[in-house]
């Protein structure tokens, strides 16, 4: 399996899926050999973590028994900057910011910046097809584009099947301004896999509409949600109605509708405070539409939050508002629901297709958006429902259903389905 | 020599809502009107070309061929206006069917606006009685007798309050907290104090045709005339009762299904039959014998799995907008206007809080058939704020002084 992020390097909805996927399979006792650019820490007998690339990992602190050097967990790791939702400007321009400043996302350690993006995925792709001409496996999985052409590389050295895993499409993250190069990796990637494997039925969609990707070869697997303890909450101007964005400040989350509806939203309750939790290329253009409105004082940039903090944070807020232009899944909904907040979120929002108790917008329609964050405020019902309604939906989820679905497509393509 | 067959007893509820257009909180204070006009005569008119002229223009035939068949209508209030508004064609389809016969074309009584206010408020409930009564008086020249309430909900109390002003009788669901073990075909009575005459949907043969007719994986389908006609030939009883929505035939069950094939097919079998009988329910009421006195412990009517009150009052969304529409009532009647008065009706008709449930599994699926919403939150969420400018137009409570902030900012502040 070829991952890009994964725990604790995330930066979004992929690392965790990924995680999740992988946890999942596990149970379903799969043995795994994932390829990660970067080090991770837990390796078991059913899963090695391979780093493609880089300088070996330091050894152990002890003697490995014989046992444990024969786990079938390696580590490979490429040293990059690569991360799945920057575009080529954006990762121009972290590379400079990250010079200054260290973002808590960003491993530590020595860093190994390719000069420019398209290096990155070519040399990632080096690294891991010699990794797979070492391994034994049946089948190649590669999450996202970044991944892509390691998975086409390991299937000409391997021969063995390909599905690619698809989070995300350059479509849903530029909406028309698409990058060539990453839309031809896309491309070059669902046609030489055996399996595409879309996280909901609007992203299968876009691949059959947009990327031409044959119905007969699409398979849908949503992403899920592991039963997690019921955070503390922040207690912090608790007498306030807070409205909560997470996630990455990018066009793709429609950040612009985000302010635009506070601002309607603010000028009928006084007191009602907004918190964005998260970082990304639009942040600065959010801030100062913020500053343009006269809404400083009601709103809370919080950055990047660890895990732990966004859960204290979610389970704050009255009300979590996802108003993404194209949203494949959404996890983050998801996240939000299992702390009993209530959820708005885009129509079209690939997580709306395994949650009911959700209140939904047409995307752009501001108005709408307004209106139903002040619905869930006013209405004490409303909120108890959807909160209520919205966490049993949660808890119907697991990782080890969506980790079975990928199963049956791996079985498909070794030819063992049906399975026993 | 097998015992007379049983008489057959048919009751079609004909009805449509006004439902709500999109309404958020941003047109409180500024549009009035609640109402989508452009989607309900649309629904009017489909329902119109699929259901009521071609299933009237059945019933027409089957009046005029067979002199022992009879049918019974209840009309909703709110129907009765749409058509006037939207299908005069199908409210003169229905006047035909009135002029064919009087004795074998019945028309019940129910609330103007097909209304959950008996659950609320009698004084509304009994105006809502009398309002439906003239407007089917007007319609057709019959003054309606016996009285079926919106979606069959049905409880002693309300026998009694029927009983006390003067119906002769009330239709319900036969179902086993009303009946215990006994058969729903006979004509039994209320618990009231004159035993008020009681007449029970048989559920079964109800929904087969009803609920059943197109479902390819019922065993029994596909449901023949035959087949149906030897059931009914079989059940014993003294009268059995078929009450159904009368859009089962070409909207909830589509032409392509061969529902209307089906049902004339079937009355011209059953017709045919020597000692075959149909009664519309005062015909039953006048030469049935009347059984046991039935009592309902709680409140039934014939909606979902449940068969009680939870399709409309099942979740606090629904309970909460019923609490604060009525609310309203001393306020809506007090101000004496006309339009608020039309508009709070309107509201208290149950399809509101029928789309506000929030069931699973096969209840969902019926909900959802007939709402217009993406969601019962949507539901709730329109009909609130449409309270909350029906509220802003009320005249203020004369003991309370006009709060002193200005229109808009304040009333997003949660209401005590």
């Amino acid at each position: 399996m070829f991952g890009w992020e994964f725990p604790p390097y995330v930066s979004g909805g992929l690392g965790v899926a990924c995680e999740g996927l992988v946890k999942g399979l596990l149970e379903l006792s799969t043995e795994i050999v994932l390829v990660l650019p970067r080090p991770a820490e837990s390796s078991t007998a059913a899963l090695r973590i391979l780093q493609a690339g880089g300088p070996a990992p330091p050894p152990p602190r002890r003697r490995r028994t014989r046992r444990e050097r024969k786990v079938r967990l390696k580590l490979r790791r490429v040293r990059t900057l690569l991360r799945p939702y920057l575009t080529e400007q954006a990762y121009t321009e972290e590379i400079e910011e990250i010079q200054t400043l260290s973002a808590p996302d960003v491993p530590e350690g020595p860093v190994i910046y390719g000069p420019d993006l398209h290096a990155e995925v070519l040399r990632y792709a080096e690294e891991a097809a010699r990794i797979a001409a070492r391994e034994s496996f049946d089948v190649i999985h590669a999450h996202d584009w970044m991944t892509f052409m390691a998975g086409m590389r390991a299937k000409r050295a391997s021969g063995k099947p390909l599905v690619v895993h698809v989070h995300a499409t350059e479509f849903d993250r530029s909406g028309g301004g698409e990058n060539g190069f990453v839309t031809a990796i896309e491309r070059a990637g669902a046609a030489a896999a055996d399996r595409v494997v879309a996280v909901s039925g609007y992203t299968a969609d876009v691949l059959a509409t947009r990327y031409g990707v044959p119905r007969d070869r699409l398979r849908v697997v949503h992403n899920a949600i592991d039963r997690r303890e019921p955070a503390a909450r922040f207690t912090i101007g608790e007498e306030d109605p807070l409205v909560l964005f997470a996630g990455r400040i990018t066009w793709q989350k429609g950040p612009d509708y985000f302010v635009d509806a506070a601002e309607r939203v603010a000028a009928e309750m006084p007191r009602v405070k907004f918190a964005v939790a998260g970082s990304g290329d639009r942040m600065r253009a959010m801030m100062q539409g913020v500053a343009a409105r006269g809404l400083e004082d009601r709103f809370l940039f919080t950055g990047f939050l660890p895990p732990d903090d966004l859960d204290r944070l979610y389970a704050r807020a009255d009300v979590y508002v996802m108003p993404s232009v194209s949203e494949p899944f959404g996890l983050t909904a998801l996240e939000a629901l299992q702390h009993g907040t209530p959820v708005i979120v885009s129509r079209s929002a690939g997580v709306s297709e395994v949650v009911r108790n959700v209140l939904r917008v047409r995307f752009g329609d501001v108005e709408d958006l307004a209106s139903k964050i002040l619905s869930v405020l006013l209405f004490p019902p409303l909120r108890d429902a959807l909160s209520s309604r919205g966490r049993a939906d949660v808890r119907r989820l697991s990782w080890r259903e969506s980790a079975w679905r990928c199963l049956t497509v791996y079985r498909e393509l070794v030819g063992e389905w049906p399975a026993p | 020599m097998a015992c007379a067959m049983i008489p057959v007893c048919l009751y079609f509820q004909v009805h449509q809502p006004w439902r709500l257009r999109r309404y958020n909180y941003f047109d409180v204070g500024r549009e009035h009107r609640y109402f989508d006009e452009a989607a309900n005569r649309d629904v009017l008119r489909r329902v119109c070309e699929r259901s009521y002229l071609p299933a009237t223009a059945m019933l027409a035939r089957l009046l005029e061929r067979h002199p022992r068949f009879a049918v019974s209508f209840s009309i909703s209030g709110c129907l009765l206006e749409q058509l006037a508004l939207w299908a005069p064609d199908a409210l003169d389809a229905f006047r035909r069917l009135a002029a064919i016969s009087e004795e074998r074309v019945e028309f019940l009584a129910e609330t103007s606006h097909h209304s959950l206010a008996w659950l609320a408020s009698r004084e509304e409930f009994a105006e809502q009685v009398d309002l439906h009564r003239r407007a089917v008086a007007d319609a057709f020249g019959r003054t309606p007798t016996v009285f079926r309430n919106t979606e069959l909900i049905y409880s002693d109390a309300l026998a009694a309050f029927l009983e006390e002003r003067g119906f002769r009788g009330v239709l319900a669901d036969g179902v086993e907290p009303l009946t215990g073990p006994r058969s729903p075909r006979h004509v039994y009575r209320a618990s009231t104090p004159k035993g008020l005459p009681l007449l029970l949907r048989d559920y079964r043969l109800s929904d087969d045709i009803a609920y059943r007719f197109s479902n390819r994986s019922w065993d029994e389908w596909p449901l023949t005339p035959e087949k149906y006609d030897r059931w009914i030939s079989r059940s014993e009883g003294e009268v059995l009762s078929l009450f159904m929505d009368f859009e089962t035939f070409g909207e909830h069950q589509r032409k392509e299904t061969g529902i209307f094939e089906f049902f004339e097919a079937w009355v011209d079998r059953h017709a045919a039959k020597r000692g075959a009988e149909f009664l519309t329910p005062s015909r039953a009421i006048e030469t049935r014998p009347h059984r046991d006195l039935l009592s309902a412990p709680r409140t039934i009517s014939w909606a979902d799995e449940a068969r009680d009150l939870s399709a409309w009052q099942g979740n606090d969304l629904q309970r909460d907008a019923l609490k604060r529409l009525f609310a309203l009532e001393g306020r809506v009647r007090a101000s004496g206007a006309p339009e608020l008065q039309t508009d709070f009706r309107r509201l208290t008709t149950s399809d509101h809080f029928y789309y506000m449930a929030t069931k699973s599994a096969g209840d969902a699926e019926v909900h959802e058939y007939f709402s217009p919403y993406d969601s019962p939150y949507e539901a709730y969420i329109a009909l609130m704020h449409v309270l909350s400018d029906l509220e802003r137009r009320l005249p203020r409570p004369h003991r309370r002084a006009a709060p002193q902030a200005g229109p808009g900012r304040a009333r997003a502040v949660p209401r005590a």
